[in-house]
């Protein structure tokens, strides 16, 4: 008998031994996936920047893109992730409730040169979050990156990229997607899905950027009024957000923290980045749901495809924050109204005579703080963090969040532009740009043969 | 760069190359350079094409 027993307690061990290998690789696996779901999102960028542009404009248009990737991921190597485990209580580096922050915690784990920031036999789940982190900062350089087409200059860009991607967006990461950031644990504030840290500051990010750079040659006549410079290929434009679209499943599953490892939240269930419970069938409800209302209301108002696939992504954003509770015909109809809002909201901007050549701060800054400020009413009295007495969401404190993003993005954007601009290492020169970027700087032809319609073959 | 593992059984915890030296810290400034070094050259190229 007590052999038995003892041939049974080692079966168990041995098989729980082989549960926990398969649950490791699984987590791995898990977000490993995001991380090509997420070069999607850049896929689609580069398509959507592209087709955007004019003909004479669609190379830069591309290499500035390609660079903002290239520049943005070791640059979040070398210093963006040690920020974000660095900084969640503030700027005094002191750790949290929850022992994952401060100073002492980041230079364990984040500096450049430590154990865990390279191959480590013993270590499953470093090297894929930082994968899935960097491309979340390469999104974020990005969605600036289509409102400043055909006007800036390569290197002036890449250092406003890299500074978004690797700095600014990362403290708003710190502070209000982390379990002990600020604003989580003192104003209950809750971001699931990055509508504030990552769509609003980079929105109003290219906001900054934009008031210095100026509109294209051409976009505003001398009364006010505006013109519309057509890109290139709508169809391909029109692609490219589909496919950002894709990739934001990847996103979003990355923002989930898989269960049953040694740094989970929960044994049996995935958890948000704030540790509170959700599942992927939450996010496959209202992602869809979302995307739909999005696209129904851009179409109402506009019927050009351009806005409907924008406010398919206007529609994801706008429910980003509580995609993890809404109800699923709630966030349909939150995304409608998003998807509505588009159009008015780039007029807006235009009054004011800035130039958004995609609707960057129109779909992400104005949407997400839509999305903040509308989940703080319906999804007020959430506990923001698991555990007895957590901080509950509130309108108060999705505002205070956004105004955080807001100035988060906004006021680096325009300093650091300002500087840029004072060096001239903004814009083109206006030669440049009436002959186009691509024939001034660019030893490549984007259409060597032209785009000509071809004829029918004969029948 | 190199290694101290002669045996992959002794492999227990990080293995790239450097592991457990200064080398790392040394090659992330190299890094850190030869992405800086780029862009100042684009700076120039930039401000050429402008002339």
């Amino acid at each position: 008998m007590e052999e038995q027993l003892a041939q049974l307690a080692q079966e168990v061990s041995a098989l729980q031994a082989s549960a926990g290998v398969t649950n490791t690789a699984l987590a791995e696996m898990f977000y490993y996936l995001t991380i090509p779901l997420m070069v999607l999102i850049h896929a689609g960028f580069l398509a959507y920047e592209m087709g955007a542009s004019r003909h004479k404009n669609v190379l830069s248009s591309g290499i500035k893109n390609i660079l903002a990737f290239a520049y943005v991921l070791p640059a979040f190597f070398f210093v963006g992730w040690w920020i974000y485990w660095a900084f969640p209580t503030g700027l005094t580096l002191s750790e949290g409730a929850n022992a994952i922050s401060g100073a002492g915690y980041a230079n364990a784990i984040a500096l450049p040169w430590v154990e865990y920031m390279g191959p480590n036999i013993a270590d499953n789940a470093s090297g894929v979050f930082w994968g899935a982190f960097a491309l979340f900062s390469a999104t974020t350089a990005s969605i600036f990156s289509g409102a400043v087409i055909e006007r800036i200059q390569v290197t002036g860009f890449i250092i406003l990229a890299i500074a978004l991607g690797a700095f600014f967006w990362v403290f708003a990461a710190a502070w209000g997607w982390h379990a002990d950031g600020w604003l989580v644990t003192q104003f209950g504030f809750h971001d699931f899905g990055a509508a504030g840290v990552v769509h609003t500051v980079a929105g109003f990010f290219a906001l900054g950027v934009l008031i210095n750079l100026g509109p294209r040659i051409g976009k505003f006549n001398k009364d006010g009024s505006a013109n519309d410079l057509s890109g290139h290929n709508m169809p391909f434009t029109i692609t490219g957000l589909m496919m950002i679209i894709v990739g934001f499943w990847g996103f979003l599953m990355a923002c989930a923290i898989f269960p049953g490892e040694g740094w989970s939240w929960f044994g049996d269930k995935f958890a948000t980045i704030y540790g509170t419970p959700i599942t992927l069938s939450a996010l496959a409800f209202n992602i869809l749901m979302a995307f739909a209302g999005g696209i129904i209301g851009a179409w109402v108002f506009t019927r050009d495809p351009f806005w409907m696939m924008s406010g398919a992504l206007a529609g994801i954003i706008a429910t980003a924050s509580g995609l993890d509770v809404y109800w699923p015909p709630l966030a349909f109809v939150v995304a409608l109204v998003a998807g509505m809002l588009l159009k008015p909201a780039a007029s807006v901007l235009e009054r004011f005579k800035i130039d958004d050549a995609v609707g960057a701060v129109t779909v992400h800054g104005t949407i997400g703080v839509y999305g903040l400020l509308v989940f703080g009413v319906l999804g007020w009295g959430f506990p923001a963090l698991q555990g007895e007495g957590a901080p509950t969401v509130s309108l108060f404190g999705q505002a205070i969040g956004a105004v955080v993003c807001i100035l988060l993005g906004l006021v680096p954007g325009y300093i650091i532009s300002l500087i840029l601009k004072t060096f001239g290492l903004l814009r083109v020169s206006e030669a440049v740009e009436i002959k186009g970027l691509d024939p001034s700087k660019v030893p490549a032809q984007a259409y060597p043969e032209g785009i000509s319609a071809s004829e029918p073959a004969k029948s | 760069m190199g290694t101290t593992i002669t045996d992959w059984a002794e492999a227990t915890g990080a293995m790239y190359m450097g592991a457990g030296t200064g080398m790392p810290l040394i090659w992330f400034l190299v890094a850190l350079a030869a992405a800086v070094i780029p862009l100042l050259i684009g700076f120039r190229r930039d401000l050429d094409a402008n002339r």
